[in-house]
């Protein structure tokens, strides 16, 4: 399931041309793949000597203005250890089972304040997402990112398995008549639709987005309902 | 200024044309060893050997002098301290702080940018012209220079373009293809095809 397009971020990452969202996935893909390091610091390279060709002098009282700072700037320590890799896969709810538990137990009272909420024409659909969640919630690589979005707060469950995610956020203020709240994927491809979220209690909206791939960032915005293919204004937007 | 006793450490200064990538590198990697350890004569060495590199690009990515000697002193004050943070596994010195360099004088022409596109609708959108060096081309490097031109007209005028508008202008893949008009990964495989050229031509090593 592994997406395109990765493997040519390395050139653009080495010449600093990516966006602020390719820049994660370049990164995140980088720690995974030792050709793509390779190709870097060979590109790197190249760029040193672009920029060796770019040789000139500055005048003296840079060094001297660099000199005096430095004087009086402290040296970090070495470091011991490198940061942690920031990938989704790191947090895996297998590690820590309890909490799964709850949260699908939380997620299945959601659905079903749902259901009661909303009449019961809409039992089979909700009773297929009830499947839907649960399958993403057994799923083994399935984990947990949480964010809070000014009021509101949003948790994403999501699977590499799958290629799907449940996001669930409460505080929301309601959509308007003829209005939806609608998801959106990106990446280091650019933004696309990932679904629609349903209203499923007092300010609280769920949905179900499949075709993750290996996302970025996970947007919510209000937007008229029908078919999009971009978000139209304001999104609110979940770091994945 | 100098810093007392800066010329016990003098780094491969002249002919830095091939040996930049087999001897210059050590002695590089040694002087931000020291560096490291709080050494000022070692920065002021590590510093003339690479500030002409750094303060030439930033020059060239951001046109503008001023600011281009305000990315040098952020640079080496960053090296200065971070020197012992740097992961030689990640690569040469010279590439860490030139890596450091370029993305300091794009960060800054991105957020001018951004700046300016809220002023104007069009923002800057035409790539600045090069800046024509009113300085003497210095001789020690007269052959490195010489040797990246060759190179780059091997290069396919595509293949140029994208390298042009990414390393020296500043623009993210993403503009450049809005700029053109072309689809993204057009300019992800020119770019990416530019740089393998480059690199082959170069005589690049890791």
């Amino acid at each position: 399931m592994r997406r395109r397009g990765e493997h040519g971020l390395t050139a653009g990452y080495a010449v600093d041309a990516l966006e602020p969202a390719e820049v994660r996935a370049a990164e995140r893909h980088l720690a995974e793949c030792e050709d793509c390091r390779r190709d870097l610091a060979e590109f790197r390279e190249t760029a040193v000597r672009l920029a060796r060709a770019e040789t000139v002098q500055p005048r003296e009282e840079v060094w001297e203005s660099i000199l005096a700072e430095a004087r009086v700037t402290r040296q970090k320590p070495p470091t011991r250890s490198r940061p942690a890799e920031r990938t989704l896969r790191s947090r895996s709810v297998g590690r820590w089972l309890p909490w799964g538990l709850a949260a699908s137990l939380a997620l299945f009272s959601m659905v079903l304040a749902g259901t009661l909420a909303s009449v019961s024409e809409r039992l089979a659909e909700q009773e297929a997402r009830t499947s839907e969640v649960e399958t993403l919630l057994a799923a083994a690589d399935t984990n947990m990112v949480a964010a809070s979005l000014g009021e509101a707060r949003a948790t994403v469950f999501a699977s590499y398995d799958r290629d799907a995610a449940v996001l669930v956020v409460e505080g929301l203020s309601a959509a308007p008549e003829g209005m939806a709240y609608r998801m959106w994927w990106v990446d280091g491809d650019g933004v696309r639709p990932a679904g629609v979220m349903e209203s499923s209690g007092e300010g609280r909206y769920a949905g179900v987005a499949g075709d993750m791939g290996f996302p970025d960032q996970l947007w919510i915005s209000l937007e008229p309902e029908g078919d999009m293919a971009e978000p139209s204004g304001e999104e609110l937007s979940i770091d994945l | 200024m100098r810093v007392p006793g800066s010329g016990a450490h003098t780094v491969s200064d002249g002919g830095r044309d091939d040996e930049e990538c087999s001897g210059g590198r050590h002695a590089l990697s040694a002087l931000l060893h020291e560096v490291a350890l709080g050494d000022l004569s070692a920065f002021e060495s590590l510093y003339r050997e690479l500030s002409g590199a750094v303060f030439g690009v930033a020059r060239r990515v951001l046109v503008d002098t001023a600011q281009a000697e305000e990315v040098c002193q952020e640079v080496f004050l960053e090296v200065w301290r971070t020197s012992a943070r740097h992961d030689p596994s990640l690569g040469s010195v010279g590439a860490w702080v030139l890596t450091i360099a370029h993305r300091r004088a794009v960060d800054r022409v991105r957020s001018e940018q951004a700046a300016s596109d809220r002023l104007t609708a069009v923002g800057r959108l035409e790539p600045p012209a090069t800046p024509h060096d009113t300085v003497p081309e210095q001789v020690e490097h007269r052959l490195e220079r010489e040797k990246v031109r060759r190179c780059l007209r091997k290069l396919t005028e595509p293949q140029r373009e994208a390298v042009r508008l990414t390393y020296y202008t500043g623009y993210t893949q993403r503009q450049v293809a809005d700029l053109l008009r072309v689809p993204l990964t057009t300019v992800k495989g020119r770019l990416r095809d530019g740089l393998i050229k480059l690199r082959d031509c170069l005589g690049v090593t890791v």
